[in-house]
């Protein structure tokens, strides 16, 4: 019993009856090694009704967006495995969003919560036409209930997507980002989890090229009762393509976190450069954190890298600016805001930032008034 | 001013200071020197009130009261200002940031007002130019990628901005070149005040030749065991610590045997 009850009318579209399938075997359980640190009883074992997904847009021109029975693209970039399966069979519409133009332009996704006792599974399909260039802000909104998203993002030769993704304060938060990136692509991504009592995100980018650039950041916070789980999984599988992976997460309280960062060079992709780093701030001795980089190399000509960290604050930078007269809890404040700057300050969207900023204060990872202060700053000194 | 009582304090379960007296008036200058592991440094972190350094006996007394129960940042807000012999370079902070942030929780902690930003920042402007701190250095993370003179003028401007009524200058010389020595001593003699007293902590007698203090005192495992006036510090140089080691453990012995 629990969310599978629904497999019980079988689906008979093909790609749907495939996800289905695939879902015989069940749901991951603890034993699962992609879901060994995340507790996944809490997602299945509640019975919950399905609510059709809500999604306001803002777009910009050259923008296109509409909601569709079926997209041929559908389930061809995100592979139907888990979740990703489970919302594969039962989506409702998709909601394709095609960029066509050469200069930059902005689509706003807010997807609601799915509400107390429901689950939802929103579907989207995100196109960038050749040589187009897009910003994409996808922002979950706070409430109760399980969301259970899966998105697709394909880049034709040359397309340049710039994402960002927000999960501030959610509750319960599954999502599958899988991308799909051509020749001379660049995808650069920004994925920011503060809090949320399970929110778990697989990202997936499948290198072909050649040429083909990605750029994964991300920023955490946990405390008392949340949970967030990264994986992130670059796959190099043509020639020349190239990947950097940025993640850095602070953990306080009895919080817990995840980083599972996979890159694979494959043998047809000589001549890749493949990076990762995760960074992580423990405040906390009560906090837990697993994070595993690993990288997997079939060939000869790569150049590449990889590594993790946890530590303290620097007790000596602590106590050296709390010598000069600032509380101790606004300096550690500085310190954090410090140490998850490297991803903030790649936000493109001044009002994405301005709303993370905002966040970093409420979660005390930011001094108030800092981003205000930085503003005057440069003015006056302008 | 400053009133430092028979002081004896652990690092690590290991006594370092045992039994140290010093007085410092207002506007006064103190040097204190001594040898490595005289515990010099001890003396500037227990001051300001560094975790780790804990007091086992005796007292610190601002005005007449007594600062032990202080938190690094009520010290500060007392007018304590210790410079740092290692400034710490804190990536992702700029100079400015932090030192606004400094300067208006000093003030906020006083009950005064905090000022503007365009204010502050003509404030931070004019003390730089005092210290000839290069304008571009405000904007920087803070001493991130700074040379070793410039950390040690960062440390003197950031005192210039806080106007500090206690300053420690902790070893302020180590690391300076003779040119970068000059402009820091002459940043630091532009902020002697009639108002503001100062520690200088150093090893060697150079830095008193530029900061002319008014009282010499040496620093002798844990305890002052001589003190004068400048003219201690150029004896010091000729004979070195070992003469006065000589000469304190020679009046230790004799005490000992009446």
């Amino acid at each position: 019993m629990g969310l599978l009850d629904v497999l019980a009318d079988a689906p008979t579209e093909p790609l749907r009856a495939q996800a289905a399938a695939a879902l015989q075997s069940g749901l991951p359980t603890k034993k699962t090694e992609a879901w060994r640190f995340t507790s996944v009883r809490h997602l299945v074992d509640a019975a919950r009704v399905e609510v059709a997904p809500h999604i306001d847009l803002t777009l910009r021109d050259g923008v296109t967006a509409e909601w569709v029975d079926a997209h041929e693209l559908v389930g061809t970039i995100a592979e139907s495995l888990h979740f990703a399966a489970l919302n594969t069979v039962r989506h409702e519409k998709v909601l394709v969003v095609r960029a066509t133009g050469a200069d930059r332009a902005t689509v706003t996704l807010r997807i609601g919560a799915a509400g107390e006792g429901r689950i939802t599974h929103p579907r989207i399909l995100v196109i960038a036409e050749k040589h187009c260039e897009l910003t994409l802000v996808e922002r979950y909104e706070p409430g109760a209930g399980l969301v259970n998203v899966v998105t697709e993002v394909v880049l034709e030769d040359g397309a340049i997507v710039d994402h960002t993704r927000l999960h501030l304060g959610l509750d319960q938060h599954v999502g599958t980002l899988a991308v799909h990136q051509k020749r001379d692509t660049s995808y650069g991504s920004r994925v920011f989890s503060f809090g949320g009592a399970l929110v778990r995100l697989d990202l997936r980018v499948a290198l072909h090229g050649p040429g083909a650039q990605a750029t994964t950041e991300g920023a955490y916070h946990v405390t008392d009762g949340e949970h967030v789980d990264h994986h992130v999984f670059i796959d190099h599988i043509g020639p020349k393509n190239t990947s950097h992976q940025v993640y850095r997460g602070v953990l306080d309280g009895k919080g817990s976190a995840v980083f599972d960062g996979q890159s694979i060079v494959g043998k047809d992709a000589p001549g890749s450069e493949c990076h990762q780093s995760n960074g992580n701030l423990l405040l906390s001795d009560r906090a837990t954190l697993h994070t595993k980089p690993h990288l997997e190399i079939n060939n000869d000509d790569v150049v590449a890298s990889h590594g993790a960290t946890a530590g303290a604050l620097d007790p000596d930078a602590l106590f050296y600016l709390r010598s000069r007269g600032i509380p101790h809890d606004t300096a550690r404040a500085m310190l954090t805001d410090a140490f998850l700057r490297a991803v903030l300050d790649d936000v493109q969207v001044p009002e994405v930032l301005t709303e993370l900023r905002r966040a970093l204060v409420d979660r005390g990872l930011s001094m108030s008034g800092a981003s205000e202060l930085e503003d005057s700053v440069s003015g006056a000194e302008a | 001013m400053l009133r430092i009582e028979n002081l004896h304090v652990e690092v690590d379960g290991k006594t370092i200071l045992k039994g140290l007296d010093l007085e410092v008036g207002k506007g006064e200058v103190h040097a204190i020197m001594g040898p490595n592991g005289s515990g010099k440094s001890t003396l500037s972190y227990v001051l300001a009130g560094r975790e780790g350094y804990v007091v086992t006996k005796g007292d610190i007394l601002l005005d007449g009261e007594s600062i032990l129960e202080d938190e690094v940042e009520d010290r500060a807000a007392k007018g304590i200002f210790l410079a740092l012999q290692y400034p710490v370079a804190i990536p992702g902070v700029s100079n400015l940031q932090f030192l606004r942030s400094a300067h208006g929780s000093i003030r906020k902690a006083r009950g005064e007002k905090e000022l503007t930003a365009a204010e502050f920042m003509k404030l931070a402007r004019a003390k730089a130019a005092t210290v000839e701190l290069d304008k571009t250095l405000l904007k920087r993370a803070v001493n991130h990628g700074f040379s070793g003179g410039e950390k040690k003028r960062n440390e003197i401007f950031q005192m210039a901005v806080l106007e500090p009524r206690l300053a420690i200058l902790d070893e302020t010389d180590s690391g300076l070149d003779i040119d970068a020595l000059k402009v820091v001593s002459q940043g630091v003699n532009k902020l002697r005040s009639p108002e503001r007293s100062m520690i200088v902590i150093t090893h060697y007698q150079r830095l008193l030749d530029h900061i002319v203090p008014d009282f010499v005192h040496v620093l002798l495992d844990g305890r002052i065991v001589r003190s004068g006036d400048k003219n201690l510090a150029l004896e010091l140089e000729a004979e070195g610590y070992d003469g006065v080691r000589q000469e304190t453990a020679a009046g230790q012995s004799g005490q000992a045997s009446v």
